[in-house]
């Protein structure tokens, strides 16, 4: 499951004109703020927006079907689970895991592939030979695998699980960085940069990162979305952040085994999940056309 | 007799297996101007690329002398190459659309090579950005200077990059087809600039073009290079009028409206 850089361009383009003007980018755009808005309200406001403590455990209603069901009660908007935990508010709680592993793991992925990808591109020779052997080792790994492997043997929590997945994102920008500042290298301003005395560290900070931050940006959202998801698998095994936590991917586990009785408790998680990757694609193509300032 | 300033004896130059520059020889003195004229593909660019060793990838170099003020270039370290870039030699590309950073402001452009080469302090190289921006010609230069490239025009675009390769006092200016990409009239702009700037600060300049006649009032002497070599060296006067080589004559006559005397 891993999203190829632009898909969502593929499914807009059935909405939308092929040329991305600011019309056209637009309402994805607007439509990917307000998800990723939402998802971080209910990731900050948490304790606020939530009805209930996401461990609080009612035995008495558990299972309860969603408030509009007939057997559905107002007090449990989306319905409880199987010791009676409030469906809403652990789904507005588990943004909080779901959205801060996401952005911290793309973030981390963001530096450590930029780096990478600009060194090689720009340095070439024997430092791309290296770095390009790396990308070709990550990729040929099968990386959940990889990463059920390390946290399984190292244990879970925050920081090991962001380390991990920065690890699965950080080729997908090392491959787009290194392509565009392979390219960027023989461009005339840079030529020009270097025939006036500006030397590498400068050039790679204040030339070519630059003129690569949009893509950087582009990928990063598809990284979080890609973060978001293999967190949410990882959840899903038992191998997450923290089990009393809640967690999409664990509340989707949970609900697994009561798919045929009570529905409610795999398809709400399911359906955040989808909405906040979704969200944080649409957002990131349309921050990476408005980025570059040429394409104004 | 003190060093020449450039010192180039018997360049050559292969870009894999192709020959592009055949065993070149020439020097070029303090506050002298030469022009350099041929086709494309005569290794004009070729040469002075070399000079400031900003060659692709893939090009072998070999000379008898490769020299900046004495200075073997070829064994300057990086630094010192950094030093020579800008601050000895400085260079004006040809198009100057795709030639200045598009992501930075042009204020910050000019300073940051008077911060390399003049030791200048950031705010100090702002002001003293300003003024140069202001002596290339561009009016408004403190609204200018907080502009990106895409908001100036061609002309005013190879203004702000001859406000950058002065800024690191160079003593040899280069500049390579400076005016090829211009309208007409904004190319003799850019000539009387150029020129003016060099007799004031009495900097050596190489002018790289293809087009002859434009040499006359910019240069004291002319290399003629074809296929790599240089067919004929010659004060810029006496060029006009005997060219020696068939290769000049042709040069001369080729440009319409023109006729060799």
């Amino acid at each position: 499951m891993k999203p190829k850089p632009g898909h969502t361009k593929v499914f807009w383009f059935f909405f939308s004109k092929k040329n991305k003007t600011e019309a056209s980018s637009f309402v994805p755009g607007a439509l990917g703020a307000v998800l990723f808005a939402l998802v971080a309200l209910c990731a900050i406001a948490a304790p606020v927006i939530a009805p209930y403590k996401p461990t609080t455990i009612e035995l008495r209603q558990r299972l309860m079907p969603p408030a509009w069901e007939a057997a559905g009660s107002s007090r449990h908007l989306l319905g409880t689970d199987n010791v009676g935990r409030d469906l809403f508010s652990r789904i507005v709680w588990g943004a909080r895991i779901s959205l801060s592993v996401g952005l911290a793991a793309a973030f981390l992925g963001a530096v450590i592939g930029s780096a990478l990808g600009l060194c090689a591109g720009y340095f070439g020779g024997a430092v791309d030979t290296v770095i390009s052997w790396l990308i070709e080792v990550q990729l040929a790994f099968p990386f959940t695998l990889f990463a059920i492997f390390l946290l399984a043997a190292f244990g879970g929590g925050f920081l090991p699980v962001v380390c991990v997945l920065a690890l699965a994102t950080w080729v997908n920008y090392a491959r787009v960085v290194r392509g565009q500042a392979l390219s960027l290298r023989s461009q005339d301003f840079i030529l020009a940069a270097q025939s006036v005395g500006v030397g590498p560290a400068r050039l790679l900070r204040r030339y070519l990162l630059p003129s690569v931050l949009p893509s950087i940006v582009v990928v990063g959202s598809f990284s979080a979305a890609q973060a978001i998801l293999t967190e949410a698998a990882l959840s899903f095994l038992g191998v997450g952040v923290d089990p009393t936590i809640p967690s999409w991917g664990a509340m989707l586990n949970l609900g697994r085994n009561y798919v045929q009785s009570a529905w409610w408790m795999a398809i709400f998680p399911g359906i955040a999940i989808a909405m906040t990757v979704l969200g944080v694609n649409l957002l990131g193509d349309w921050l990476g056309a408005r980025l570059d300032p040429r394409a104004r | 007799m003190t060093a020449p300033l450039l010192n180039i004896q018997g360049l050559t130059i292969d870009f894999g297996d192709t020959r592009a520059v055949d065993d070149i020889s020439f020097a070029l003195h303090e506050g002298e101007a030469v022009g350099i004229v041929g086709e494309s593909g005569s290794g004009k660019s070729a040469t002075i690329l070399a000079a400031l060793r900003l060659h692709p990838a893939g090009t072998t170099i070999t000379a008898r002398a490769l020299s900046f003020r004495g200075q073997d270039i070829g064994a300057l370290s990086d630094s010192a190459l950094r030093d020579l870039r800008g601050g000895g030699m400085a260079m004006i590309f040809q198009d100057p659309l795709t030639a200045l950073n598009p992501l930075m402001r042009i204020g910050n452009q000019v300073a940051e090579v008077l911060i390399r080469h003049r030791g200048f302090a950031k705010r100090a190289a702002h002001v003293q950005a300003l003024r140069l921006l202001a002596q290339v010609g561009i009016a408004e230069p403190e609204l200018r200077a907080r502009q990106y490239p895409h908001e100036f025009s061609g002309g005013m675009r190879q203004r702000v990059m001859i406000a950058q390769a002065l800024a690191g006092d160079p003593a040899l200016l280069i500049a390579d087809e400076p005016t090829t990409a211009l309208d007409p009239t904004v190319q003799a702009e850019i000539v009387r600039v150029i020129t003016s700037l060099r007799r004031e600060r009495g900097m050596g300049l190489i002018w790289v073009t293809h087009d002859l006649a434009l040499m006359a009032g910019i240069v004291d002497r002319v290399l003629v290079m074809k296929s790599g070599r240089i067919v004929e060296d010659a004060a810029v006067d006496d060029l006009y009028r005997a060219p020696r080589h068939p290769y000049t004559r042709a040069l001369l006559t080729a440009r319409p409206g023109m006729t060799a005397p």
